[in-house]
């Protein structure tokens, strides 16, 4: 019995040298670049899972019971598995309110696509807006200030570090918005899940229409013709598929339609090619670059 | 009884789910139904349509120190009551409170419990009829705990080893007042309950749990229940929402000392996989008659098919087959279909 409580003594006190957990691959990425090799940051979202609708396994209470701060999206994005994550922890600093939480929505100016009427006949709405606001190059410069604030409060020793990494950062993600201002793009194309609305508003590109018919909801025949209708209208060129979906059904419409059509990352790690939130910003604006322009 | 629910309802679902997910105090509020059409080839008593339950769930942080949660159950009445059901022409409903407790927000590492809960024995005693992975409980915690779960008053501490791993150790300690389960020769008397519950994540997409169970009374009459249970699930990290696997076998037994000891025990072990993203397939087998002469064993298979348009509804198809040694062959066909209104809170996993 005291070798098992001598054992636990020793877990106990290996623990404390700074632990960041994150709900998603993106903000790990900023938060990483931030803090640099001084603290552990980790995400329960890998780069190709869906956010929404993660599993609340036990072992994420484990990490999070360790956590010195938890970074969370908010708008709902994590309903369906954070909160008992969180209970489970028992660490009252990343409760809602607690030192050790950030709600990256807090910080968010005019979000997207907020509902007039909240009904669930609208499919999985967010009733605070879109909340895939960190694939906004834009977005996330507004947000480094509250980030690195945060991390400073919480670790004072890592000032100059992290407010030496946020200038950097800032330098990169400018260096994107600027390559964003001069490329050429199509002004139309065809999406699965609004998970890029505030990437495409940036580069002023219009979403003519989802394969789900609704959020959450999965394609169906008649509503494909009425993509296929669309996509004749518009002349839309390009469709882009998140890869945590099927792209089943975007490969019958390469079939039947002249288009391209890109099962495409959303999240860091989503491939093997965008390894931090800078290569993904990269990734995804090659990907509509010049697509469908003559 | 039926007028006196039916006001209740109206009443918290107009005030309430209006405001239900703004930002405001009000504790969060649900409703889960269950409607069903059942076919009994031996019992034809519960044949036809039927709305089985109705659950009110309400939960709410409230103060700095303790969050809430009450979970009110409006139950179709069987048997017992059947002179309130002809005086009135149709099927009447009773209104309990399934659980109502607090729980701790502030402790590092542990949380302490007060109030009406379910005790957490096994896989399914604490989960929910809504939230159940077949349309009805297992035969299993039925001959063990009694078909509606076993909800006892009393106060529980659990608390989260600091190990690499998950580990968490709970102590329930409750008066024991279900006089199917407990010895009624003292109610005053200490019952308590240890779970032990750790999980393993052999990788990214594969787990494996095992639970422990132990429930005892200080009485000389007294039962005791033991429970061993474990679960592997796979959700691939590519396509996870349309592909999943899950195990998951409960093993329980029940002793009852007294002037004629009396012991039961059973396992029952299912799989569940999902097809596509809105179907799942899963199949039971339960065995009943660890502990007796083969003479009174009994044999469960059921099959089961989900179709789940969203989180908040579900239409599960069911087909169970009851072999008792003693008596004919049960045949049970079940349509179920199941809704949320309301916040929804996540299910464990």
């Amino acid at each position: 019995m005291k070798k098992i409580l001598l054992s636990l003594l020793i877990s106990v006190a290996s623990f404390g040298d700074g632990l960041i957990i994150t709900t998603t691959n993106n903000a790990a990425s900023i938060v990483k670049q931030l803090v640099g090799d001084k603290i552990k940051v980790e995400s329960l979202t890998l780069g190709t899972q869906d956010p929404h609708y993660l599993s609340s396994k036990p072992s994420f209470t484990v990490k999070l019971s360790r956590a010195d701060l938890l970074v969370s999206i908010g708008m709902e994005l994590e309903d369906g598995w954070l909160p008992l994550v969180t209970k489970g922890a028992r660490n009252p600093k990343i409760l809602i309110g607690g030192s050790g939480r950030l709600v990256l929505s807090e910080y968010l100016k005019n979000p997207l696509e907020v509902p007039k009427d909240l009904s669930r006949s609208q499919g999985d709405v967010h009733a605070e807006g879109n909340p895939h606001f960190l694939l906004s190059p834009s977005r996330v410069i507004n947000l480094l200030p509250a980030i690195s604030e945060r991390i400073i409060k919480l670790f004072p020793d890592l000032k100059d570090e992290v407010q030496k990494n946020t200038s950097v950062l800032n330098i990169h993600l400018e260096a994107v918005l600027k390559r964003m201002s001069s490329i050429r793009v199509h002004k139309e194309i065809i999406m699965y899940h609004k998970t890029l609305s505030y990437f495409l508003n940036d580069l002023g590109i219009n979403v003519a229409g989802y394969l789900e018919p609704k959020p959450g909801i999965p394609p169906s025949a008649a509503h494909l013709l009425k993509i296929m209708k669309i996509i004749d209208e518009k002349k839309v060129q390009l469709v882009l598929v998140e890869n945590y979906f099927s792209d089943e059904v975007a490969k019958k419409l390469k079939q039947k339609m002249n288009l391209t059509f890109i099962h495409i990352p959303v999240s860091v790690d989503g491939n093997e090619k965008v390894t931090d939130i800078v290569k993904l910003y990269d990734f995804l604006i090659s990907s509509v670059e010049n697509q469908g322009i003559n | 009884m039926s007028r006196n629910i039916s006001i209740i309802l109206s009443s918290i679902l107009f005030s309430n789910f209006a405001f239900a997910q703004t930002k405001n105090m009000n504790p969060k509020i649900g409703l889960n139904t269950i409607f069903e059409y059942i076919n009994n080839s031996k019992d034809r008593d519960h044949d036809g349509f039927s709305l089985k339950e109705a659950e009110l769930q309400f939960s709410s942080d409230i103060d700095v120190y303790l969050r809430g949660q009450a979970t009110i159950g409006i139950h179709q009445e069987h048997e017992e009551h059947d002179d309130d059901a002809d005086e009135h022409g149709h099927a009447s409903y009773s209104v309990e409170p399934e659980e109502v407790f607090v729980e701790t927000l502030q402790i590092p590492g542990v949380t302490l419990k007060a109030g009406k809960f379910l005790l957490d024995i096994g896989k399914h005693n604490n989960v929910h009829s809504h939230a159940l992975p077949f349309n009805n409980q297992s035969k299993l915690n039925e001959l063990i705990i009694g078909d509606e779960g076993l909800s006892e008053v009393g106060v529980s501490a659990s608390y989260l080893l600091p190990t690499n791993s998950f580990n968490e150790l709970s102590l329930e300690y409750f008066t024991a007042s279900n006089d199917e389960v407990f010895s009624s020769e003292d109610k005053h008397a200490s019952s308590y309950l240890l779970r032990y519950k750790s999980l393993f994540e052999i990788s990214s997409e594969t787990t494996f749990d095992y639970g422990l169970t132990y429930l005892s009374q200080s009485v000389d009459n007294k039962t005791e229940i033991y429970g061993l249970d474990f679960s592997v699930k796979w959700k691939p990290l590519s396509m996870g929402k349309y592909h999943s696997f899950a195990w998951v076998t409960d093993i329980l037994k029940k002793k009852k000392y007294g002037s004629n000891d009396e012991s039961e025990a059973g396992v029952s072990s299912y799989f569940k996989y999902q097809l596509s993203q809105r179907v799942f397939a899963q199949y039971k087998y339960e065995f009943l008659g660890l502990d007796s002469d083969s003479s009174r064993n009994t044999n469960v298979h059921t099959a089961l098919l989900a179709f789940v348009p969203s989180e908040f509804s579900s239409i599960r198809f069911q087909y169970d087959q009851v072999d008792e040694r003693s008596s004919e062959q049960e045949r049970v066909f079940t349509l179920q279909l199941n809704i949320s209104m309301g916040a929804h809170p996540a299910h464990a996993y």
